[in-house]
């Protein structure tokens, strides 16, 4: 009996194994996708019925582990490369994010792909076009105005295109004197808009490709260029000093910064292009909501008058090598991001928010929020990637973890995090 | 109780297998790559860096921010969490009715996810909408700014309460256990001689479960160490300027935000190591009594 027990146990041990082995073989009918369009993302919809539409259309099915982005969910698929586990085809960010993967030639470039496929992704505008990923839409930064806030004297505001930095001051006295927050500002998460957009305020777009050395921020070597990084993060504590970002001064998490604006408790916040899709069904009335581009601060190396924006298409669908490689899946795989980047689906997307990457996109009934970001380009004088996007991986997050002191106005504190930063870039 | 000795090996072998693939290979590759300088999680090529990254932590302020943080809830978690748990347990064994209730009550908090609790703590505490606030305004009080960052203590305090309170029942279980495993004749003739129930609990019950308090004491030590779901949702990144940062935490931002994923790794060797030598300690202090 007990043979018979020790028979069978080591046969179930023999055929697990096998089992395990087994399953590593692929069919050739499925597609293996990730995107960052996954959980409360408003574009999940559009994707998921793409995907539907595609299984149809192809018999094929599509194995999609999409998930919200955030940078444990970047580092795993990023890690996916190194264990040999990555999807056939990715929806993800592009630069300094992708260049693990990239400079590593586990994703097929534009170029290759169009060798065998002339006609690939030919609907996008080249201007736009990554070297290895196809954009399906851009975005732009800026600041999102409530205008049913701006009544009585702030009405005249409304009529212009910009607003300088004079004209935010006064806008921002005028709400205070109401008690309406001026800016909700989550500075606990997500300090980072206010971060990037007063150094582009203070020193020029300019600034973003050319950071100062180590060392350029304080001290016997401090340079000019460096200092004004240093003025530029100040600047946070005298904004929070005058009111701006309520009684919390901003410390507080982004959640509910964003509830501040969507509760008409505060009048305005930075934020991209992303944020609009989630105004519809709060308080705040889309069509009376307004996108303005932040404006150079006087006094500073950004000039008198000027007006830029942060913007750009940062993230595209990529075909990994391994698809590639596999006949098989080479062309459904083609297929597959063909259907996501055609025109119909890019209208699809960008009726959710963000500028079209295919010209010939036309999209009707626009809100009004989305009417004033599509005009934004035309408002501002510059645009640029984000200063996350320019500067090196990793680097921007020793800017982000000392948003207490900039608030606080620790001089010290923003020397030791620029110094950080620029160490890292 | 087998007659031979190769069948208890078969069934023990999968799980050996399994914790030397998934465990030890792990955390000796993690020390390997400790000691190297990587771009990006892909980097084919990291440089050799020596012991600089280990150097780097331990002269990183945060770094010791974070370790010194680990240390007051160490204590933290051994005062209240631990000895809540035990008062609880103590309480509870001498009562007949209701005892289920208490159990669940007590238990529930650790079948619920951190971060679902760690945000329900956020709308507690949140400034403008949170309920403290709320029930402040129907106190006709003035709102507080419980989370301001220039209060660090509150916000410690008001961040590592939750991670408190939230294993309590943990140990409570354990310790119930414990005290229902006292034989009642020991309790009975304490009974006849006179002895109050504190005195009961303190010459007879805790000293009864020294076995127990010891393994628990472990636990508490090593789970400390690990800290990091609750803390990160309440006080993301430290906030305020990393200053509430715990070796969790702290690790988890240098692997994931900061890329650097040689001085990650050295941190967790450090982590396992503290831990290692804090349940040492903690072992020689309160000494296994094979007496009980």
């Amino acid at each position: 009996m007990k043979k018979i027990i020790l028979s069978s146990l080591a046969l179930l041990f023999v055929f697990s194994l096998a089992a395990c082995g087994s399953g590593a073989s692929e069919e050739v009918d499925e597609l293996r996708t990730v995107s960052m369009f996954g959980g409360t993302d408003p574009n999940a919809s559009v994707y998921q019925d793409i995907i539907s539409q595609f299984e149809a259309d192809y018999g094929v099915t599509v194995n999609d582990t999409s998930a919200t982005s955030n940078e444990i969910w970047k580092t795993s698929v990023v890690s996916s490369f190194y264990s040999g586990t990555e999807p056939d085809v990715l929806f993800f960010f592009t630069g300094a994010t992708a260049a693990p993967f990239v400079e590593n030639d586990m994703v097929v470039s534009i170029e290759e792909i169009r060798q065998e496929y002339p006609d690939y992704a030919s609907n996008i505008s080249e201007n736009v076009m990554d070297p290895y990923a196809v954009p399906i839409k851009g975005f732009v930064e800026g600041v999102f105005v409530n205008t049913e806030l701006f009544t009585g004297d702030l009405e005249s505001y409304l009529d212009k295109d910009v607003w300088s930095w004079q004209d935010f001051n006064d806008i921002a006295d005028e709400l205070i004197s109401r008690d309406i927050i001026p800016f909700a500002f989550g500075a606990e998460d997500v300090p980072h808009y206010w971060i990037e957009h007063l150094v582009l305020g203070f020193n020029g777009p300019d600034a973003f490709f050319n950071i100062p050395e180590p060392g350029s921020f304080g001290g016997q070597t401090a340079t000019a260029d460096g200092e004004k990084w240093v003025e530029a993060l100040s600047m946070l504590n005298e904004l929070a000093d005058k009111g701006w970002f309520g009684d919390t001064r901003g410390n507080q998490k982004n959640e509910i910064a964003n509830q501040l604006f969507k509760t008409g408790q505060a009048a305005m916040i930075l934020d991209g292009s992303w944020f609009a899709g989630g105004i519809e069904g709060t308080s705040v009335d889309p069509d009376k909501t307004i996108m303005v581009p932040f404006p150079a601060i006087p006094e500073s190396e950004g000039g008198m008058n000027k007006y830029y924006m942060q913007s750009g298409f940062t993230s595209g669908f990529y075909i990994t090598r391994q698809a590639w490689e596999d006949e098989a899946k080479r062309e459904l795989a083609v297929n597959f991001i063909s259907e996501m980047t055609k025109t119909e689906s890019i209208v699809a997307y960008a009726e959710l928010g963000g500028i079209p990457s295919d010209p010939s996109a036309v999209v009707d009934n626009l809100n009004g929020i989305s009417v004033s970001m599509n005009g934004m380009p035309a408002r501002t004088d510059t645009a640029t990637l984000p200063l996350s996007d320019a500067s090196a991986a990793g680097s921007f997050t020793e800017l982000v973890k000392k948003s207490a002191a900039y608030l606080e106005g620790s001089t010290d504190e923003i020397i030791e995090a620029l110094e950080s930063f620029a160490n890292l870039n | 109780m087998y007659k031979s000795k190769i069948l208890p090996w078969f069934f023990l072998l999968p799980i050996l297998i399994f914790v030397t693939v998934f465990l030890f290979y792990p955390f000796g590759v993690n020390i390997y790559n400790s000691l190297f300088n990587f771009t990006s999680i892909l980097d084919q090529n990291p440089s050799f860096s020596g012991i600089t990254n280990y150097l780097n932590l331990f002269g990183d302020s945060t770094f010791v921010t974070s370790f010194t943080n680990t240390l007051i809830l160490i204590a933290l978690v051994l005062i209240f969490q631990v000895g809540l748990a035990l008062i609880l347990a103590l309480l509870v064994s001498v009562i007949d009715r209701f005892a289920s209730v208490f159990k669940v009550t007590f238990f529930l908090p650790i079948v619920i996810s951190a971060t679902a609790l760690g945000l329900m703590f956020n709308l507690f505490y949140d400034y403008d909408f949170g309920m403290l606030n709320q029930l402040m305004i129907q106190l006709g009080q003035e709102k507080i700014f419980w989370m301001d960052p220039v209060n660090i203590i509150r916000r410690f305090m008001l961040t590592m309460g939750p991670v408190l309170w939230q294993y309590v029942g943990f140990y409570f279980v354990i310790f119930l256990t414990a005290l229902n495993g006292i034989s009642s004749e020991i309790n009975d003739a304490a009974a006849i001689d006179g002895a109050t129930g504190i005195q009961k609990s303190l010459f007879i019950k805790i000293p009864m479960i020294q076995n127990v308090t010891r393994t628990v004491f472990v636990l508490a030590i090593t789970g400390t160490l690990k800290v990091f779901d609750l803390p990160h949702v309440i006080s993301p990144g430290g906030f305020p300027n990393g200053e509430l940062h715990l070796l969790g935490t702290y690790m988890y931002e240098k692997a994931f935000n900061s890329n650097q994923l040689g001085v990650a790794a050295a941190f967790a060797v450090i982590i396992a190591f503290a831990g290692v030598l804090f349940s040492g300690i903690s072992n020689l202090i309160f000494k296994n009594n094979e007496e009980i």
